[in-house]
């Protein structure tokens, strides 16, 4: 049976503000008082909490997200995570203060989507940061065939024949697939 | 390696030949450097293809969150538009200006004789749709967001928070009407016409606003045979008593 907290997870992929706003409702507060009580600021919290959101969203989209605990417990884990994450960069103390009475009923399973869900957006990011270093011809030509259009059609918009297209794609992966690999984040993300 | 490249496209693609598919999979089943490329070109084909094609869902959800952000959270990561500024000056000179413009349409529209139903209609959106009340109550403060945007004239993201607000909320008739409201300001009439006709069509309400802002509407468009089929509504409007009969009553004297 669905958990009913996965009514959050529905309302971010349809964009439903009226119970988005109860989940700021709900939810906010103790993800203020966790990033307060840890070298943040107001500013960090909110940005740490949309940011956990849109990560939600991003795994969910995939249509490979099933909620098994509460989204506050799952909201908490997102944002521990990332909140540490951001210390470990601006290498100041590690988290300390955390409030996580109640949040024992957590099993291993939300523990795994909750990295996963960070391990996504931060991949996405990785890419979009690596394609955008890329020459305006590749990047036009690997947008428009993950548009949804066939390499025919992006053949056609491009005015190239299919074949050199189909060549272009591949070499043009080639150069983004470097780029990506000699991040020093790439081997830290599961791909 | 590009070779691998083109041969992983070529496969992905569907392109191969069954025998060049069938050898393609045996290298792959082979070769574990040749694997672990295939599925990161997997991967990475899949990610970029999912976030093309949602995009625009993902701006329209980050600002939604951008807005709840600010009322949440003391420092708002993104700037929240006031809904009004204190102590401008500009403001306030624009405001009289709007109050003395108002006063010429009302003193234009009281001495002339030469008032036509299109004018009136005309004059009805400026005086009347310009400026949405904020008459909701606190739950439904996404629609409220949306008021203050539509009364700053930002009427994109308006139509983002009222459509949000329909599209999860199909029982909420004054989003629908604002969605309507939006098209007709910002003057894409056959849109607004689709937005009243299914606001009309709610026969549940007491008071509908419908039929009157499809009239509106149809002035405003002013094609061949709008301004008849403008003058139907509003007859049916009158006879009905629906909401809006005073003003139609009004207009249908100046036909």
């Amino acid at each position: 049976m669905q958990h009913p907290d996965q009514k959050y997870v529905e309302a971010l992929l349809n964009n439903d503000p009226l119970v988005l706003e109860e989940l700021y409702e709900k939810f906010s507060a103790r993800i203020k008082w966790m990033i307060l009580q840890n070298s943040g600021t107001e500013t960090d919290a909110a940005d740490i909490f949309q940011d956990a959101l849109m990560s939600i969203y991003n795994k969910a989209k995939t249509g490979d997200f099933e909620l098994t605990c509460p989204m506050e417990a799952f909201l908490y884990l997102i944002c521990k995570n990332k909140w540490l994450n951001v210390l470990n960069k601006r290498k100041t103390q590690k988290v300390t203060n955390t409030d996580t009475e109640g949040f024992n009923y957590i099993g291993e399973d939300s523990f795994r989507l909750a990295e996963d869900c960070v391990m996504h957006q931060e991949r996405s990011a990785l890419l979009a940061e690596k394609l955008s270093e890329m020459g305006e011809s590749c990047k036009n030509l690997l947008k428009l065939s993950w548009s949804g259009l066939s390499m025919d059609e992006v053949a056609k918009k491009l005015k190239v024949s299919y074949a050199y297209a189909r060549k272009k794609k591949s070499e043009c992966m080639a150069k983004l697939i470097t780029l990506v690999k000699q991040s020093p984040k790439f081997n830290s993300l599961k791909w | 390696m590009n070779d691998n490249f083109e041969k992983i496209e070529s496969y992905l693609n569907g392109s191969m030949t069954a025998e060049e598919k069938s050898r393609f999979e045996k290298e792959l089943a082979e070769n574990n450097e040749l694997q672990q490329l295939f599925n990161l070109y997997g991967t990475i084909n899949t990610e970029m293809y999912n976030a093309e094609k949602y995009s625009d869902r993902e701006a329209a959800l980050k600002n939604t969150l951008s807005q709840l952000n600010g009322k949440y959270f003391k420092e708002p990561s993104a700037p929240v538009i006031p809904m009004r500024q204190k102590n401008s000056f500009p403001r306030r000179m624009m405001a009289v200006a709007a109050g003395l413009i108002l006063i010429l349409v009302a003193y234009f529209a009281f001495f002339s004789n030469r008032n036509t139903p299109t004018r009136l209609a005309d004059q009805y959106v400026k005086q009347e749709l310009m400026h949405l009340s904020q008459t909701m109550d606190g739950a439904k403060d996404s629609l409220q967001q949306g008021i203050a945007a539509y009364n700053n004239k930002e009427y994109e993201k308006a139509l983002q928070l009222f459509e949000a607000v329909y599209a999860t909320h199909p029982d909420n008739s004054d989003a629908l009407r604002y969605v309507g409201t939006v098209y007709l300001v910002t003057k894409e009439y056959d849109k607004a016409l689709e937005k009243f006709d299914d606001l009309a069509a709610k026969k549940e309400l007491f008071s509908n606003a419908g039929p009157f802002l499809k009239a509106v509407t149809l002035l405003q468009r002013n094609s061949t045979g709008d301004k008849a089929a403008a003058k139907a509504i509003l007859e049916e409007i009158v006879e009905d008593k629906q909401e809006g009969s005073t003003a139609a009553e009004q207009w249908l004297k100046s036909w």
